[in-house]
C-alpha cells in the first residue's frame, strides 16, 4: 500500500487538486479505507477536500472485494454497507454509486445495493453485451432489474479503460481517446474505470499522460467532465434490461475464480466455514433470547465475521493468485472455524452456568 | 401382449401465473376433456402440489374433471417434487420434505394419494428412491438413460420391466420409462413419428414388458394444435396390440423382478448435474442459497431446543414454514434448466432473498418471545 499511495494516490490527488474543473470519481474499498486511516490518514483527507471542492464523488464498493454472486446475499449486503459506512465516517461523503468488484454482477446485487442506500452501479461492457449483444446506445445508462429491485446501471467504456493500459506501453494517445469520445452525441455517458495504481506506480509517465489528457477533454467542446452522480440527475435513464450474471474477466464467467483446483478447495472450506460461523450466531441468538448476557461473546462473533469476510476476498481466487494471498485466504478460513468452535463453547458454558 | 402406458407430465409451477394460465388454458384443459370423452383410454397424471392448489383455485372446472378421471379409475395420480426441486442436488432433509409434502399436497388438495413418483428431469440419486420409499409411493419412474448409464449392457426386456430400488433397508418399484417412445411423442407433433415405431418396438418386447411413454401434457396444444389427434389415433393403434394399463395396475399384474442398483443421473442432455449446477447463474443462485438452506435446518432445531427450555417459538415455526416455502420455492429446476426464463430466474433470485430473511426474522421473533 505505501508504494501505491506514494507514488499513485498522492499522485493522482495532487494533479486534481491542480485542475479542479476535472470532474472524477474514485472507487475506494472499505478494506483500503481501513488501511489509509491507519497509515495515511492525509490521502483520506485529499479526498475530503477534493469531495468539498465539488470535484470529486467516491463510489462504495464491497468492503473485502468479494466476487458478490458467489458469496452469500446477506454478506453482500454487509460487505456493502460497511463500505459505506467506511466512507461516509473518514471521508465525510454519501456515496450513491457502486462498484461491484471485479465487476462480478448478478440480478440480486442490485438489492443488495439498494438495502445499503446506493443508486447506481458501474458495470463493464462486456457483461452487458453477453446479456444483450445488439443493445444499441451502449454508453446510454439505463435501469437494471435486481431480484426485487431497480437500479440505474452506467456502462464502463471499455476502449477508453483499457485504453490507459495500452497508453502505458505507447499503444493509446490522449489523441486516440479524445477521438473516441468526441464520437458520440451530447446525451451519452462515457466511463473510462481503471485501477488507480496504474497512474504513477505501473506507469510512470502515467501522471503527465493524464494531466494532458484532462486538459484536452477540457478544450474540447463536444465533452464535458461530469461526476456520474450528477449527470445522471439531470438525464435520468429511461430503458430498464435485464443483466446476466457475469464478470469482466476475459470469458464473462465466474470460472477465474470457482475452476482452479485450489478455487474449488476454497470455496469448499469457505463455506463449511461460513456455517459454522452462521451455527454461532444463532447459538449467540438463541443465548440472547433465553436471556443470557452475551456481551462478552459478541466481539468474537464481529472477528468471525470479518475474518471469512477476509477468506472471501478475491485476491485468494483471481487473476494473481499468488502462494501468499492462497495462503492468506486457507488460513483465514482456519481463523474463522476456530473462533466460530470458540464462541460456541463459550456460549454453551454460559447456559450450563444459568 | 406387452404392455404400454401413457404417463403426462403437467409439470408448470405457480408463480408465473400469466404463463400457467396459459399451459392451463390451451395444454391442460383440453387434454383433461380428452380423457373425459374418452372413459377407455387410461393414463397415469403427474402433477406438483403446487400446481394442483392453483388448479383448485384458478381452474376448477379442469381441477374437478381431473379429480372426476381419478374417481373412475381412469386417471392414476403420480406426483414430484413438491416445488419442482431437482434433488439430487439439494440436501437429504429437503429431499424427504419435498417428497412427502408433494404427496401430502396432493392427497389434501385432490383428495387421493398419489401412487407414483416422477422426478422432475428424471434427476436420480439414491437419496430420491430413500425419500419415496419413505414417503410410501408404490412406484418410482426413471428415464431410460438411468439405466442405460448404469449398465449399458442391459437388454431391453430387462430395462422396461418393473424392479426393485433397495436403500437403507427399505424397497421401492422402480418402472424404466422409454426414451425413445417417449421422445417419439415429440417428433411426432413434427410429423417425424407415428405409431407404427412404437408398436415395432413393443413387437420386439415379451408379455412381461411395459413401455412408458411420460411426456410433457403442454406438447399437446401449445406445441401441437392437431396433437389430441394423433393421440386418440394412437390409443386406438395400440390397443389392438399392447395393453394399456395404468402403472398400478401393470405392477399388480407383473410384479417387480430382481433388485436393481442405479447411478445418478438425469434425462437433461448431458445426462448429468453438469447442468443443473453449472448453468450460467447457478454458481450464484447457489451462493444465495446457502445460507437460507442451512438456516431451515438450524433453526428449527434450535427453536425446539427453545421450546424445551420453556420460550413461546410458536411465531418463529410459523415463519419458518414461510421460510422453507419460499427456500423451496427458489430451488425449483426452473431457472437451472436451459430452456429458463428471465422471470422464473428473477422468481428463484427473490425468493431465496425472501427465504433468508425470513429466517432472520423468525430468530428475531424468538428472541422477543
Amino acid at each position: 500500500m505505501k508504494e501505491s499511495v506514494e507514488k499513485s494516490y498522492r499522485t493522482l490527488l495532487k494533479l486534481y487538486e491542480e485542475i479542479p474543473e476535472a470532474s472524477v470519481c474514485f472507487n475506494i474499498t472499505g478494506c483500503t479505507i481501513e488501511g489509509l486511516a491507519e497509515n495515511f490518514p492525509d490521502v483520506l483527507e485529499g479526498l475530503r477536500e477534493g469531495c468539498a471542492r465539488g470535484q470529486f464523488e467516491i463510489l462504495s464498493s464491497a468492503s473485502y472485494h468479494p466476487i458478490l454472486p458467489l458469496i452469500p446475499y446477506e454478506h453482500a449486503v454487509d460487505q456493502i454497507k460497511h463500505n459505506v459506512e467506511l466512507i461516509r465516517r473518514h471521508v465525510g461523503f454519501e456515496p450513491k454509486g457502486f462498484f461491484p468488484p471485479e465487476h462480478g454482477y448478478a440480478a440480486p446485487i442490485i438489492d443488495a445495493l439498494k438495502e445499503a442506500g446506493l443508486e447506481w452501479f458501474i458495470l463493464d461492457e462486456l457483461v452487458v453485451k453477453r446479456s444483450h449483444p445488439d443493445l444499441g446506445e451502449l454508453y446510454k445508462p439505463f435501469w437494471a432489474i435486481g431480484a426485487r429491485e431497480k437500479a440505474i446501471c452506467v456502462v464502463r467504456a471499455k476502449p477508453i479503460s483499457q485504453g490507459l493500459w495500452a497508453a502505458s506501453v505507447g499503444g493509446f494517445s490522449t489523441d486516440d481517446f479524445l477521438r473516441f469520445c468526441e464520437q458520440f452525441p451530447d446525451d451519452f455517458l462515457l466511463v473510462s474505470s481503471t485501477d488507480a495504481e496504474l497512474i504513477g506506480l505501473h506507469w510512470a509517465y502515467g501522471p503527465t499522460w493524464l494531466r494532458e489528457c484532462l486538459q484536452k477533454l477540457l478544450k474540447s467542446e463536444k465533452i464535458e467532465l461530469v461526476r456520474v452522480s450528477d449527470w445522471l440527475r439531470d438525464h435520468p435513464p429511461s430503458r430498464t434490461l435485464f443483466l446476466n450474471a457475469g464478470t469482466w474477466a476475459h470469458d464473462g464467467k465466474f470460472t477465474l475464480w470457482t475452476e482452479r483446483p485450489d478455487n474449488v478447495s476454497l470455496h469448499r472450506l469457505c463455506s463449511f466455514a461460513r456455517l459454522k460461523v452462521v451455527t454461532a450466531e444463532y447459538f449467540v441468538r438463541l443465548a440472547e433470547a433465553l436471556g443470557i448476557d452475551t456481551s462478552e461473546v459478541k466481539p468474537l462473533l464481529k472477528e468471525a465475521k470479518k475474518t471469512i469476510y477476509l477468506a472471501e476476498m478475491s485476491d485468494g481466487y483471481g487473476w494473481d493468485p499468488v502462494p501468499l494471498r492462497k495462503s492468506f485466504a486457507y488460513s483465514s478460513i482456519i481463523k474463522a472455524e476456530e473462533l466460530a468452535d470458540e464462541i460456541i463453547e463459550l456460549v454453551v458454558c454460559k447456559v450450563r452456568r444459568r | 401382449m406387452t404392455y404400454f402406458s401413457f404417463v403426462w407430465n403437467f409439470f408448470q409451477t405457480p408463480g408465473l401465473s400469466r404463463d400457467l394460465r396459459k399451459v392451463v388454458e390451451l395444454s391442460y384443459a383440453p387434454l383433461v376433456s380428452f380423457y373425459i370423452e374418452h372413459p377407455d383410454y387410461p393414463c397415469a397424471i403427474s402433477l406438483p402440489a403446487s400446481l394442483a392448489r392453483y388448479l383448485r383455485k384458478s381452474a376448477p372446472d379442469l381441477f374437478y374433471d381431473l379429480v372426476e378421471l381419478v374417481d373412475r379409475g381412469q386417471v392414476e395420480l403420480a406426483t414430484t417434487s413438491k416445488d419442482l426441486v431437482p434433488l439430487p442436488i439439494v440436501p437429504w432433509w429437503e429431499v424427504l420434505s419435498q417428497v412427502i409434502e408433494g404427496s401430502r399436497g396432493i392427497l389434501g388438495c385432490l383428495g387421493y394419494r398419489p401412487s407414483g413418483f416422477v422426478p422432475p428431469d428424471y434427476a436420480y440419486s439414491h437419496a430420491v428412491a430413500w425419500a419415496c420409499a419413505e414417503a410410501g409411493f408404490s412406484w418410482l419412474l426413471l428415464d431410460e438413460w438411468t439405466f442405460k448409464l448404469t449398465n449399458p449392457r442391459w437388454d431391453w426386456r430387462w430395462t422396461f420391466r418393473a424392479h426393485w430400488l433397495e436403500v437403507a433397508g427399505r424397497r421401492l418399484p422402480v418402472l424404466c420409462r422409454s426414451f425413445g417412445v417417449s421422445r417419439g411423442v415429440w417428433l411426432a407433433s413434427v410429423g417425424a413419428y407415428d405409431v407404427d415405431k412404437i408398436l415395432d418396438l413393443a413387437s420386439e418386447l415379451g408379455p412381461e414388458n411395459i413401455l412408458i411413454s411420460c411426456t410433457e401434457a403442454q406438447l399437446f396444444g401449445i406445441y401441437w394444435k392437431k396433437g389430441l389427434g394423433w393421440l386418440e389415433k394412437a390409443y386406438d393403434s395400440l390397443s389392438r396390440k399392447c395393453e394399456i394399463v395404468l402403472p398400478s395396475q401393470y405392477l399388480r399384474e407383473v410384479p417387480p423382478e430382481g433388485t436393481v442398483f442405479l447411478n445418478a443421473s438425469t434425462a437433461l442432455p448431458d445426462r448429468s448435474f453438469r447442468m443443473l449446477v453449472k448453468a450460467w447463474e447457478s454458481p450464484c443462485l447457489d451462493s444465495l442459497l446457502e445460507t437460507p438452506r442451512w438456516l431451515c435446518w438450524l433453526i428449527p432445531n434450535l427453536a425446539d431446543l427453545a421450546e424445551a427450555l420453556g420460550m413461546d417459538v410458536r411465531e418463529t415455526k410459523k415463519m419458518l414454514k414461510e421460510a422453507k416455502d419460499a427456500l423451496f420455492r427458489a430451488e425449483s429446476d426452473a431457472p437451472r434448466r436451459w430452456d429458463f426464463d428471465v422471470h422464473k430466474l428473477i422468481s428463484a433470485y427473490a425468493n431465496a432473498i425472501r427465504a433468508g430473511e425470513l429466517c432472520r426474522r423468525s430468530m428475531e421473533v424468538m428472541g422477543r418471545a
